[in-house]
This record gives structure tokens, C-alpha cells and sequence, in this order.
């Protein structure tokens, strides 16, 4: 298989398992919902991102890879709004400007999970998936004070939007352990859930599936193609297994050292020469 | 409210009387063994009263301290001089001839301001930096206000009279041989420190910014991911705290003048949040009573035991055996690490 | 709070600098250990600044004899570490003399001063038995010690009481800063009761002594002793005087040491403090002479240390005393040593050769500011006189005459045979005054 010369030299064994899973039929889209142009990021004289322009569109899963340190995570916080770029601009939903803040990103439905999970962990499960509904509460103060009217029906309301999820993600056996008990990947899962819960147009995922078995791989796979394909929610991935980048992506963006390398469907990218040498030519793990 | 609930505040409603009961008599027993000690029951109950008063100004300053913990995870080192300096302020306006309830309003505003001054100068550019660069950046926030309020306002000390009666009353005479003295002062004091908390946790258990709070301390990235707003969640607590400081500071400055010690109270402070936990409204109260009433026991009927003073370190050692039995306090979150 | 006292000190200095331009060779050095920061300062303050201004005034006025004061001042923030520190910072061998306004600092720095020979002048606190200058050459502690305050309280409750028998089953309580000031009548008090058979309470205050809730618990409600005395500082006076009326202790009973009886002590109790009463060695206010002088030569020409209102307070007027005394010393040993800046070793002679009477305290400008005070080699401290004065809402009243303490009967053997402990201690061979 072609997806071997793509492997990391060290354990080429990993990408086995994803390969099992059923190959995404490639799909087309038009309508853009993102695009970065130009984007330069520097903290203090060290360039994290150079130039960088790529896009994404409407209900299509778009993966960036690239070598440690290549700047993925960094593109992630740009578009989400952590990190503001010197240079550049992002375009979303049709509106151009120089930096995306937090605040402005999850109330226009980007949501996000963390590389190094970020839940709340004296909660429960169930509170964290509901802190994701934060945004969509209207009632508040009086009415809740008083727990009733209104506010009883809207709490309600989005209760059953969070159990939809918690179904969803198979993780009814959870509902109410506190999450800093989890194992690491049903702590990767109720992050997903909580970024769910937020109903996003542009799902953001920091590695997924680092540091998961086999088995657990598999399902986020799933799920992560499920939300795809159910909610048709447009998701942007950065991810290390290359086998399952090339499985359930749609196309790819390839960074090494800030720059952009390569941009195009998997199997483009795939033979991209540029592509082959940044991940022979050193070990960057 | 579900079964636990209940089962929780019987619980203390027949614990509470019993531990101040058992206490009694365990004082009346030692008096009896030993002259040198004095015990009564109308006493006794005087002295509980007034300790529980005096817990309540040491809740008005450790609340303070708790909206800051819960909101930013981070012991706020200043909490203390913004009570010298609120106060300072206050006393400053009072001073240029303005009535104490609009110096008590431009005050808050002020507050106000101090608290959007430190979210942008001091914590915006330490957002995801870890919990000790932020508690560093507090004591520099103390000595900062410390400095500023004394050249700004003069380190005199300065009267704060605002009206509250101070003269000694006495209840019950009937029941009791000179009846039970109560200071109006304290009460009044106790009376502004429970509609604070009301209001405090009404505005922060009922509304969203309640919810985002909880969310805030656990995590900033998390928070900021799912839309929490979080420097206007900082401004809005941070000028909380400076308000509850205020209130703090004109109740502690009416009792003692309003003078640099002011900021001392806040070591105060510290034992009741180890008691009531660090992240807990009620907890601030509770363990303010708790810390209060004991102490002042402790002292009037342990102390001749241990040559006199002996409140401050009787204090921080209820609060270190809790911290053996209970780390996360009374009413705080139970500590949950994956080990 | 380092940062910002040497940021204070700084400033003091620069500011000295400024208004004694005179060069370091032919000036009299005097440093000061003062306070202008931390839980004291209010008290602090007002006192540094009538110390500073009286060398000021001396300076406008020709000098000691024409030898100019250069004046240098460190803050101790009353606190005892940080007091040695400036001590170490501060002393030159011809450093007139160290006040460091503290008997922790005082306790602190007996063994270092008198190894440097420098006169260490505690005004009123200290240890009292510096007052044998046989164990203490450099130690002074004119014009009264604690022990002559605690016995002159005593005498002062006998007199209203109707003399020392009605003294036989009276209560009387102490409620004293848990320090080494606070705790330093204690012992004079034991011996008094002893002998007059009262009975004495003790009440501990931590510092800063914001909390004395449970001590006025027990005093008001429990003890209700005859009379209390207090041996307090800075919050602590105005939180003892609050709670003691918060439990309907009679004011007028309430006698305290001359450190818990000034303007800061009892203004912020308010009405409240009306009749509360307090020991003091001084005068207060502006009618006298050199303190007029302060106001035209000083604080007219722009150049006062603090703001013009203090003049005259009862703590500005101490510091103003405590400065008088170090340059009457100064003044009797340039008459041994010849009119030139002085070594401190050589002020000690002037200090051991006081004798500030009633004439000398004429022609200073401070005639009826306070009592005659005479030092000799044995005896460091004088007559010990104070007087009583009451706060009547708006200023300190004397209610008293200058009382003398039973020092030959009493006081001066405890501080011999304290002085004498010491000397065991510390292998020191007392010097011969005879």
C-alpha cells in the first residue's frame, strides 16, 4: 500500500488498524466556510507559522499534518482564536479580519478539543457536556433563581440536547463520575461530547486519537465521522497517525517548520515529493 | 432538595448545639477541678455570641479571597490591602465633605476601576500561565495598592464613622444576673455581612456568570473554548472582591481606624478558608463562625492554661487538624487527581 | 516591604541632604532608628518627624556651638530584625547616639551598641535595668523607665482609692502588648502586689493587637477589676479603648503607659475615649519657646518634615524631647572635649554628666516642657517622674502633679539585682561609680 512511504520510519505498525475501517468515498465540496491568507505568527522573534493560506469547506473533514513542531496546534489556536497572528487574515462565514478572539469563535459555532485534554475536572460528565450549552442559555438569573417557568423548560431543553450526546457517544455508564477519574480516552471522548454540545458549524480537534489503543482509535473514528456525516458538521483535525489522516480525510494540509508544504486530497499529498522528504528526511519525534 | 440535603442540615442542626453544649460543660468541669479558671453559663453564652460575631468580620474579609480563588484558582495575595485601600479611599472622599453613601458609591467605582486595571496590566498578560505566576503576581499587586493608597491618601490614621452604634446593650435581663451584654456594633456588622452573602451568592449561583465561574477556575483554555467571555468574567469578580474589601474595610475601619493593619486582617482570613474551604461561599461564613466563636472560647477559657494570647495560633491550628482530616475544607470541592 | 522602605529611606535622605548642606567633616553625627512604615507608623511618624525637625532648628540656629547636626534616618518598621539591620547600616564610631524607638530593638541592640561605644538612648522604654550604669555604661533611660510607670500608676490608683491599704483586695488588670515592651512592667507589678495586696489579671494582646475581643470579654464581664492599666502601641491603644467602652468599662479607670496616651491613640475611638487617661513625662502643645522656634525657623521656611498641624501633639512633641536631650548631651560633652564634632564614646561622657535643670531648660526654650533631669554614673535614669493627663474629647489634660516613683525603697534594688543577673550572664565585670 502507498500509504507505507508516508509512514514515520520509527513504528510503522500503528496505522494497521485504521486501515480496517471502511475507506471514505471521496466527496466534493464548494462552499467555503473558513479561509486563512497569509497568516505569519511569531512570539518574539520565533516564527511559529509563515505565510501560511489554506481553506476549508462546508461539511468536509480537513486534516493538517506535519512533524512535531511544524505549527499545527498553532494554526488551531489562530483559528480559534488563542493566538493572534501578526500578519494575516481569516475569513469566516463570509467575514474578513485579522484575528479571531475566543469569545467570538464559540458564539459563532467554533468549538474545539484540546491536545492535552482541558475539562473541568471536579464535574461530572453530564455538567461538563453542559457547560457547552452555556452560550445557548437565555433565561437566567430571577427565573432561574426561582428554578421554575421558562427557565425549568430551557434547562430541560438542553438537558435532553446533552443526552442526545451522552447516547450518541456511548457513554451512558459515565454520566455522573466525576471526569478527573476517567481513563484517559473516555476523558478524550466527553471533550469531544462538551464540543458537541456546543452545536459547532467548525469542529476543531487537537489530536484525537494521541495516545489511544487500538480499539479506541476505532471508535473515535466512528464517532468522528458519525458527527460528520449526522450533524454534517465541518471538521478541521490534526493528527499524528497517518494511516487514519489519509483514511477519513477529505483533504490535507501539510506543514513543516510554519510553512505551508502541501495542500490536496490525500492522495496528492501522498506523493508530493516535498511531502515524502520532510518525513524521511529527519526523525523529528 | 433531595434526601442528603436534609439528612445534611439535621446533621448540623443537632450537631451545631451539641458540640457548643459539650464545650460548656467541658469548660464547667475544668472550672470545678481548678480555681484558677472561671466559668458561667451566661457567660459561656456571651462569649459564644461575641465570638460569632467577630467571626462574621473575619467572613467579610475571607470572602473576598474566595470569589478571587474561585474565579482564577489563585490565593489573592492583595485581598488585604485592597481592604486598607478601599477603605483609605473612602475615608478620602468622606474627608472632602461628600455624605458616606456617595463616597460609599464613587468608592465601588473606583474598585471598580482598580479591578480592570489589574485584569489588563497584570492578569491579561498572564492568561495560561501556571497558578503560582499568578499568586506571585498578587503580591505584587499588595504592595503595589499598599504604596499607592498610603501616598495617595496619607499613612495617618484616619477616624471612618458612618453611624453605627457602638454602645453596649444588654438582653435578657430577666433571665440572667446583668443579662447578656451584646455589642450593637457587632450586630450590625453581622447583619451587613449576611445580606453580602445573600447577595453574593444570588449573584453568583443564579446566574450564568456563576455557572462560567466554576468553569473558569477549573480551566482557562477550556473555558475560553466554550465561549466564556474570560477577562469580563475576571473584571466582573475582581470588582466583586473590591467591593466585599470595601465593605470589609469600612466595618474593620469604623472598629479600629483606618490605618495600614487594616491589611493585616487579612491573615485572618486564612484560617477560616482552610476551614470552609477555599472555592465555598457558605464555607467563608461557616468557617468565619467556626474560627470566631472557638477562638474567642479558647481564649477567654483555655487561655489563662497558656499565659493569655493565645487566639491567633489557636486559629491556625483548628485550621491545620481540619487540614489533616479535610483538605478541601468543609464546604469546598472535593479534590479529585488522577494518580 | 524592603524594597519600599529603602525606597523611603531614599527619600528621607535625599530630602536631609538637601536641607543640611553642610560637609561631612565638621557636622555631629546623629542617626535615628525610626518608623514610617508598617502597623505603626501612624504612631511612628509623627515622632520622627519632631526628632528631625528639633536638629533642623538647632541647625538654624547656629548649631551645637557651631557644630552642625547631619542627621540620617533608617526605617525599622518596629520591627526587630530590620532594626538591627539599620543599626548596622547606620553606625559610625562617631554616632552621637542611637534612639531606636522600640524595646525589642532596644533588647536587640545592648550588647552591639556598648561594643561600639555608642550611647543608646531608650526615652522612656528599653530595658530597665540599662538604668545601673554600672553593668550599662552606654545604656540611658532617662527620664523614667516602665517600672517607674507601672509603680507611679500604682501610686496614682492608691491616692484615688484613699491610700495604699484600699489598695488590700482591689483588682487591678494589665492588658500589655505581647512583647518585650509589654511584658517589661510585669515583674515591678508582681512585687507591688505582693506588697499591697491587689490582685493583678494579666492580659496578653498579640500584635498588631486588632483582636482584643475576648480580652475585654473577660476583663469587662468576668474579672470587672478596680482599675486596668495598658501597655500598648499603635492600633492596639485605639482597638483596647473601642472594646473597653464596647463593654462599658468606665473610661476614667483606664490609666495606660505614656506610649497609649496620644492624639492617634484615642481620636479614632471618637466620643467614646472621653476620660480615658494616660502617663506622661511632657508637655504638650506649642507654648514653648523652642518649639515656637521649630514653627518660624523650620516649618515657616518650608522646611518642617511633616505636615505644620502635628506641632504640638503629644508623640511630635516627644520626638522633640528625646532630640533636646541627645543634643544636651552633646552640648555637656563639647564642654569635656571641646566644642567639635564628637566621637560617640565622648558624647557618653556628656550623657553620664547631664544636668539639664531648671535654668538649662530656660535658656533651651523648654522651661515647664518637663522635669530637671540629672544622670550620674550609677544612675542612668534620673528621677522617673510622670504625670497623669485625661483626654477630654479634644485634648490631653493634666489631672495630676509630677508623681516621683518609690525608687530608692523599691524600684532601684530590683534593678540592681537585675542589673547584677545580667552581669553574671554576660561575664561582665560591673564598673566602680564611686
Amino acid at each position: 500500500m502507498t500509504a507505507a512511504t508516508l509512514e514515520r520510519p520509527a513504528p510503522p505498525a500503528q496505522s494497521d488498524a485504521s486501515d480496517a475501517s471502511a475507506p471514505n468515498p471521496r466527496r466534493n465540496f464548494s462552499e467555503e466556510l473558513l479561509k486563512v491568507e497569509d497568516i505569519s505568527l511569531s512570539f518574539g522573534g520565533v516564527k511559529a507559522l509563515t505565510n501560511i493560506s489554506f481553506d476549508i469547506r462546508k461539511h468536509e473533514i480537513r486534516a493538517i499534518i506535519g512533524p512535531n513542531g511544524a505549527g499545527k496546534s498553532s494554526m488551531l489556536n489562530v483559528i480559534n482564536g488563542f493566538y493572534h497572528p501578526q500578519v494575516g487574515s481569516i475569513t469566516y462565514k463570509g467575514q474578513t479580519r485579522s484575528q479571531m478572539r475566543p469569545h467570538e469563535a464559540a458564539k459563532t459555532g467554533i468549538a474545539r478539543t484540546f491536545q492535552n485534554i482541558a475539562l473541568f475536572k471536579g464535574m461530572s460528565t453530564l455538567d461538563n457536556i453542559m457547560t457547552g450549552r452555556l452560550l445557548k442559555m437565555r433565561k437566567n438569573f430571577l427565573w432561574q433563581a426561582l428554578y421554575w417557568g421558562p427557565a425549568l423548560k430551557e434547562e430541560l431543553e438542553h438537558r435532553e440536547k446533552v443526552e442526545e450526546i451522552i447516547d450518541f457517544l456511548e457513554i451512558q455508564a459515565i454520566r455522573k463520575t466525576p471526569v478527573g477519574r476517567l481513563p484517559y480516552g473516555l476523558q478524550k471522548r466527553v471533550e469531544l461530547g462538551r464540543a458537541l454540545a456546543m452545536e459547532p458549524d467548525l469542529l476543531l480537534l487537537d489530536e484525537p486519537m494521541a495516545g489511544m489503543n487500538v480499539e479506541e482509535k476505532e471508535d473515535m473514528c466512528r464517532f468522528i465521522l458519525d458527527v460528520n456525516d449526522e450533524f454534517g458538521t465541518t471538521i478541521a483535525l490534526i493528527e499524528h497517525d497517518m494511516g487514519v489522516v489519509m483514511d477519513i480525510s477529505d483533504r490535507v494540509v501539510v506543514l513543516d517548520y510554519g510553512r505551508l508544504l502541501a495542500d490536496g486530497t490525500p492522495d496528492e499529498v501522498r506523493a508530493n515529493q516535498l511531502v515524502i522528504d520532510a518525513y524521511l528526511g529527519v526523525s523529528h519525534d | 432538595m433531595n434526601a442528603s440535603a436534609i439528612r445534611n442540615i439535621g446533621g448540623w442542626a443537632i450537631g451545631v448545639p451539641l458540640v457548643i453544649a459539650l464545650l460548656g460543660f467541658a469548660f464547667q468541669g475544668l472550672a470545678s477541678f481548678n480555681s484558677s479558671f472561671f466559668f458561667a453559663w451566661p457567660y459561656f453564652i456571651e462569649v459564644l455570641i461575641a465570638g460569632l460575631l467577630q467571626g462574621v468580620m473575619y467572613s467579610l474579609v475571607a470572602l473576598g479571597f474566595v470569589l478571587i480563588f474561585k474565579a482564577s484558582g489563585i490565593f489573592n495575595f492583595a485581598q488585604g490591602s485592597m481592604v486598607l485601600f478601599a477603605a483609605l479611599t473612602m475615608v478620602g472622599f468622606i474627608e472632602m465633605g461628600l455624605h458616606w453613601t456617595i463616597a460609599f458609591a464613587i468608592t465601588a467605582v473606583v474598585m471598580a476601576l482598580v479591578a480592570v486595571g489589574i485584569e489588563r496590566l497584570v492578569l491579561r498578560p498572564l492568561v495560561n500561565q501556571p497558578h503560582i505566576i499568578l499568586f506571585m503576581s498578587t503580591i505584587g499587586i499588595f504592595y503595589f495598592l499598599d504604596g499607592f493608597g498610603q501616598t495617595l491618601w496619607g499613612s495617618d490614621i484616619k477616624v471612618l464613622d458612618i453611624g453605627i452604634p457602638k454602645t453596649p446593650m444588654f438582653v435578657g435581663k430577666g433571665m440572667f444576673e446583668g443579662g447578656l451584654l451584646i455589642n450593637s456594633f457587632d450586630l450590625v456588622a453581622a447583619f451587613v455581612g449576611a445580606a453580602l452573602v445573600i447577595a453574593l451568592a444570588v449573584f453568583f449561583h443564579y446566574t450564568r456568570i456563576g455557572r462560567a465561574l466554576r468553569a473558569v477556575a477549573d480551566d482557562h483554555q477550556a473555558a475560553m473554548s466554550i465561549g466564556i467571555p474570560l477577562k469580563t468574567i475576571w473584571v466582573v469578580v475582581w470588582t466583586a472582591a473590591g467591593v466585599v474589601a470595601l465593605v470589609a474595610g469600612i466595618m474593620w475601619g469604623s472598629k479600629a481606624g483606618v490605618q495600614f493593619s487594616l491589611a493585616l486582617i487579612a491573615l485572618k482570613a486564612l484560617p477560616v478558608l482552610i476551614l470552609g474551604g477555599f472555592t465555598s461561599i457558605p464555607g467563608a461564613i461557616v468557617g468565619g463562625l467556626i474560627i470566631g466563636s472557638s477562638e474567642q472560647l479558647a481564649e477567654v477559657f483555655l487561655g489563662p492554661l497558656f499565659g493569655g494570647a493565645i487566639q491567633d495560633w489557636f486559629a491556625y491550628m483548628l485550621a491545620l487538624v481540619f487540614l489533616l482530616f479535610r483538605p478541601q475544607g468543609l464546604f469546598g470541592e472535593k479534590i479529585i487527581e488522577r494518580i | 516591604m524592603n524594597l519600599r522602605a529603602l525606597g523611603l529611606a531614599a527619600l528621607g535622605a535625599a530630602a536631609i541632604a538637601t536641607a543640611v548642606p553642610v560637609s561631612a567633616a565638621d557636622t555631629q553625627y546623629i542617626p535615628g532608628l525610626m518608623y514610617r512604615s508598617g502597623p505603626y507608623a501612624p504612631n511612628g511618624v509623627p515622632f520622627a518627624n519632631g526628632f528631625q525637625d528639633y536638629y533642623k532648628m538647632i541647625n538654624a540656629t547656629g548649631g551645637i556651638n557651631g557644630v552642625m547636626i547631619e542627621y540620617e534616618e533608617c526605617d525599622t518598621a518596629y520591627n526587630n530584625d530590620r532594626g538591627v539591620e539599620c543599626y548596622e547600616r547606620l553606625k559610625r564610631p562617631e554616632a552621637a547616639a542611637i534612639a531606636p524607638l522600640s524595646t525589642g530593638i532596644t533588647y536587640a541592640l545592648i550588647e552591639r551598641a556598648t561594643a561600639d561605644k555608642i550611647p543608646l538612648l531608650s526615652m522612656g522604654y528599653g530595658r530597665t535595668a540599662g538604668s545601673d550604669g554600672t553593668v550599662f555604661p552606654y545604656v540611658f533611660t532617662l527620664p523614667a523607665t516602665y517600672w517607674s510607670g507601672a509603680d507611679i500608676i500604682v501610686n496614682y490608683i492608691a491616692e484615688k482609692e484613699g491610700g495604699y491599704e484600699a489598695l488590700n483586695g482591689k483588682k487591678i488588670a494589665l492588658v500589655y502588648h505581647d512583647s518585650a515592651y509589654g511584658k517589661e512592667p510585669i515583674g515591678t507589678l508582681e512585687a507591688l502586689s505582693k506588697k499591697h495586696g491587689f490582685d493583678l489579671s494579666l492580659f496578653p494582646v498579640a500584635h498588631p493587637g486588632l483582636e482584643q475581643k475576648a480580652t475585654w470579654l473577660q476583663i469587662g464581664r468576668q474579672v470587672r477589676p478596680d482599675w486596668t492599666m495598658m501597655w500598648g502601641w499603635g492600633v492596639m491603644n485605639s482597638t483596647a479603648i473601642k472594646e473597653a467602652a464596647a463593654v462599658g468599662y468606665p473610661m476614667d479607670r483606664f490609666v495606660g503607659i505614656w506610649w497609649s496616651g496620644s492624639e492617634q491613640d484615642v481620636t479614632p475611638a471618637g466620643a467614646q475615649a472621653n476620660n480615658y487617661k494616660s502617663l506622661n513625662f511632657h508637655g504638650t502643645g506649642v507654648d514653648y519657646p523652642a518649639i515656637q522656634e521649630v514653627l518660624t525657623k523650620v516649618h515657616d521656611a518650608g522646611n518642617g518634615t511633616g505636615p505644620r498641624e502635628e506641632v504640638g501633639t503629644v508623640l511630635y512633641n516627644r520626638g522633640i524631647m528625646n532630640a533636646a536631650i541627645i543634643v544636651e548631651a552633646i552640648r555637656t560633652a563639647q564642654e569635656m572635649h571641646g566644642k567639635k564634632p564628637l566621637m560617640g564614646e565622648q558624647v557618653r561622657d556628656g550623657f553620664e554628666a547631664l544636668n539639664i535643670d531648671n535654668a538649662r531648660l530656660e535658656a533651651m526654650g523648654l522651661a515647664g516642657f518637663m522635669e530637671p533631669i540629672q544622670i550620674t554614673c550609677a544612675d542612668h535614669e534620673g528621677t522617673g517622674r510622670a504625670f497623669v493627663q485625661q483626654w477630654n474629647g479634644t485634648e490631653w489634660k493634666p489631672v495630676s502633679d509630677w508623681v516621683e516613683p518609690n525608687r530608692a525603697g523599691l524600684l532601684r534594688p530590683m534593678i540592681e539585682e537585675a542589673a547584677a543577673q545580667y552581669a553574671a550572664e554576660k561575664g561582665i565585670t560591673p564598673r566602680d561609680c564611686s
